[in-house]
């Protein structure tokens, strides 16, 4: 029988059995909140590559903190040291972590056999292969180390290069900026407030034959107040002659309608509710059907089902093919395939079950019909989780255009009176290290899951002032 | 070197960090604050501690860590200023007044309202007390998920922590009970109910009773034909205990904000203090957004009117 003695060793026993240690999910739970077993496989799986001036310093040190915690395993810190840092940045004498309490046994990612590589510019030039890298933290290049890392991704034409988060420092201000090679795709924005979506405009057969199932003249008020609100949406476009124009003409129409049938206005909550929500019943295109066709527009260059063109990273090149493949749906069926969680109103729970239920097999009817332009036009090269995943987020998908402008500009206009300007060093505030090192590790987090929206595509930070602003180089 | 005595409210999240800038800013004197014990769910973003200190106070173990940095740096590099951490494990609204007057700043890195409260009114009642004589600047942070917010209140001169409350969403279920028990429509509705009416008196840190619970919220889920695919352990003490998301990442942003507070007023760099932009919202979700404003003290304020 098996014996095991210690934390450690069960953990080591799970893993031989390839099972997911619970501990592991507790560990995380507060940040799988945030972005899911999904986002975080994708933080354990990533391998950040790390440009520094030199090794090590307090800001790098504050930004492995971030990244090890994250659960991230596998990084590679390529030293450029020639002596020439951005601002004033050398080695830190006063380091607050050592190796020890980052790596070691008891460092902040116990959860799996982390790597750490440290390498210095001459040796990496030869040896690295950057485009296994998730994305590459520029942190504080000096002008002549980032004019040699520009001028070696120049001269090495058929390496895919990921993602650069950069970030300059120069006493008070600090900079942040993203550099796309190719577009990047989020899959979900994580908005907290979409609005739903009830197709008002042109419901289904088995919507309409639910609607239909409902006849309000013959409740009684306290079988109407359970009523959910799309249903008297429904039932006062039916009842109208014309379709109302704007919300305000709807809110009138519902009251004249409840007039008609002798209940009372205001009262219910779910009138209140068909009130408020009226808006929705009035757009001509449904606002996630619209935020798709703006997406689309946005993305027409890249859509592509060529699954075997050069794109760094797979994620992205799947999307593009995904996109293209919903524009055929569009085509198809004249709207995007019904998704999203069906909301909480006010209403009986027997007739929001019944509700949800066929706003739910709609979404199951819609990906399947999606699914089989997928696999027509793809095969099976795009794993059905990310079709049933890009399906359900639809409405919560976005699109970074690559970056068009080179990043001297920020480095040459120090000085002058332009984004750099008053760059006066104030000495030197560990706290600014922190707040910049946490500022790019979140960026990292976006990139890496596909989830939340990046800065798009330049940060500015005053420390002194605590202001800061973002701009599109 | 900041030669002053702070004291920091909590070794959570925001506290680890806020006490690793603090050191690392050199402040000479740092008192902790804690009466929460390590869990492994804080693993992910309080780094001062390890799986090995579960279950010990955060305080300590966020005291000793520091220490022993302490140690380690003195013997490298001697004539470096001393920091020293002092922890406290209890409930610290068992204070009493003159406990604050040592300190010469309170930052917060706490997650619950009636504390802050507490120290809030304990810091104007000092100024009031000493007629300006003693005036501590309290710094509050505050994290959840992607976005945070940082308070500095000057007592006395700008916005309490009292004049502010509003701004806080309510903790109150926004749920109708009746809804809750007859006419439940979603997961939240059936969790609700199980904690709150069928097991009241759960002890959701014992696994055996949590998971009781959650058979509980299964079968109320299934006798009101209720979609619990998302139905899980994580999911439910999510609903009951209110989880509040958190990540390293916004941790250290907020925590080298407050801090960077703490340097300005210690080093007078503030011009004007009538007119200090005392509130700062970010918030890292879409982009990252960044905005600080005046918030105007309450003439009717129950802490600080009339100072």
């Amino acid at each position: 029988m098996l014996k095991v003695h210690s934390d450690r060793e069960f953990t080591n026993v799970m893993k031989q059995f390839g099972l997911t240690l619970v501990s592991e999910m507790d560990r995380y739970d507060r940040q799988l909140r945030l972005w899911g077993n999904d986002g975080q496989e994708k933080l354990k799986n990533a391998h950040i590559g790390i440009l520094t001036p030199c090794y090590p310093t307090n800001l790098i040190h504050e930004v492995l903190k971030n990244v090890l915690l994250l659960g991230v395993l596998q990084i590679t810190i390529v030293s450029m040291d020639s002596g020439e840092g951005a601002g004033t940045r050398k080695e830190d004498p006063l380091a607050f972590f050592d190796e020890k309490a980052l790596f070691g046994i008891k460092g902040l990612n116990p959860t799996g056999d982390g790597k750490k590589r440290q390498i210095d510019w001459d040796d990496a030039k030869a040896s690295v292969d950057w485009s296994a890298f998730s994305v590459i933290l520029e942190l504080d290049l000096g002008w002549k180390q980032f004019t040699a890392w520009e001028r070696f991704k120049s001269e090495a034409k058929y390496v895919n290069f990921p993602p650069s988060l950069v970030m300059l420092t120069t006493g008070r201000f600090s900079y942040y900026h993203l550099a796309l090679t190719e577009p990047h795709f989020v899959i979900n924005t994580r908005l907290e407030h979409m609005l739903p979506v009830f197709r008002f405009n042109n419901p289904w057969y088995e919507l309409r034959r639910f609607i239909d199932s409902i006849e309000p003249p013959t409740l009684s008020s306290e079988e109407f107040s359970k009523l959910p609100y799309p249903v008297i949406i429904f039932k006062v476009l039916e009842w109208c002659l014309e379709k109302p124009k704007s919300s305000k003409e709807l809110q009138e129409k519902i009251d004249l309608y409840l007039d008609s049938m002798k209940v009372p206005k205001n009262i219910d909550l779910n009138v209140i509710e068909a009130k408020r929500f009226a808006h929705l019943a009035t757009k001509i295109v449904d606002h996630k059907l619209q935020g798709t066709l703006d997406l689309l527009d946005q993305c027409k260059h890249y859509l592509s089902i060529d699954l075997k063109k050069r794109w760094y990273s797979d994620f992205n090149k799947q999307m593009a093919a995904l996109l293209y493949c919903l524009e055929k749906y569009i085509k198809r069926f004249g709207d995007i395939p019904l998704s999203g969680e069906f909301p909480d109103m006010e209403s009986g729970s027997a007739h929001y079950g019944a509700l949800k239920s066929i706003y739910d097999d709609k979404k199951l009817h819609d990906l399947k019909a999606f699914k089989e332009i997928v696999y027509k036009l793809l095969g099976d090269r795009v794993p059905d989780t990310l079709v049933e995943s890009f399906c359900n987020n639809l409405g919560f998908i976005s699109c970074l255009s690559p970056t068009t402008t080179a990043l001297d500009s920020l480095y040459e206009c120090q000085g002058s009176d332009s984004l750099m300007a008053n760059t006066a060093p104030i000495g030197y505030c560990y706290p600014n290290d922190a707040f910049m090192a946490g500022l790019i590790s979140q960026e990292m987090i976006k990139i890496v899951t596909h989830q939340y929206l990046p800065i798009n595509d330049t940060f500015k930070y005053d420390a002194f002032n605590i202001e800061s602003g973002a701009y599109k180089l | 070197m900041i030669d002053c005595t702070v004291l920091v409210l909590g070794a959570g999240g925001l506290g680890c960090e806020i006490l690793k800038n603090l050191a690392m800013l050199q402040v000479r004197n740092i008192h902790v604050v804690d009466l929460d014990t390590i869990e492994l769910t804080n693993l992910n973003r309080q780094f001062l501690f390890t799986e090995y200190d579960i279950g010990k106070p955060k305080a300590e173990v966020a005291a000793k860590y520091i220490n022993n940095w302490n140690e380690v740096r003195q013997m490298e590099n001697k004539g470096y200023p001393e920091v020293i951490v002092t922890p406290y494990v209890r409930d610290l609204t068992l204070f009493p007044v003159e406990f604050f007057k040592q300190y010469q700043f309170v930052i917060s890195g706490l997650d619950a309202i009636e504390p802050r409260r507490y120290v809030n009114k304990v810091l104007v009642q000092i100024t009031r007390e000493t007629h300006f004589e003693v005036c501590i600047p309290f710094i509050d942070g505050g994290t959840e998920g992607l976005k945070g917010h940082i308070k500095t209140i000057i007592p006395g001169i700008t916005a309490c922590w009292e004049c502010s409350l509003d701004t806080l969403p309510l903790q109150q279920h926004s749920v109708p009970m009746c809804t809750v028990a007859n006419n439940p429509r979603v997961l939240e509705h059936v969790i609700e109910y199980v904690a709150t009416v069928e097991c009241p008196d759960s002890e959701l840190d014992n696994p055996e009773e949590a998971a009781l619970v959650l058979e509980r919220c299964f079968t109320r889920a299934r006798k009101f034909d209720i979609d619990h695919r998302k139905l899980n352990m994580s999911y439910m003490l999510g609903v009951i205990k209110r989880i509040v998301p958190s990540v390293s990442t916004t941790n250290t942003i907020v925590a080298a904000a407050c801090c960077n507070e703490v340097v300005k007023i210690y080093f007078d760099m503030v011009a004007d203090y009538d007119n200090i932009t005392n509130f700062i919202m970010i918030n890292g979700a879409d982009g990252f957004f960044m905005h600080k404003f005046k918030y105007e003290r309450k003439p009717n304020c129950l802490v600080c009117s009339g100072l």
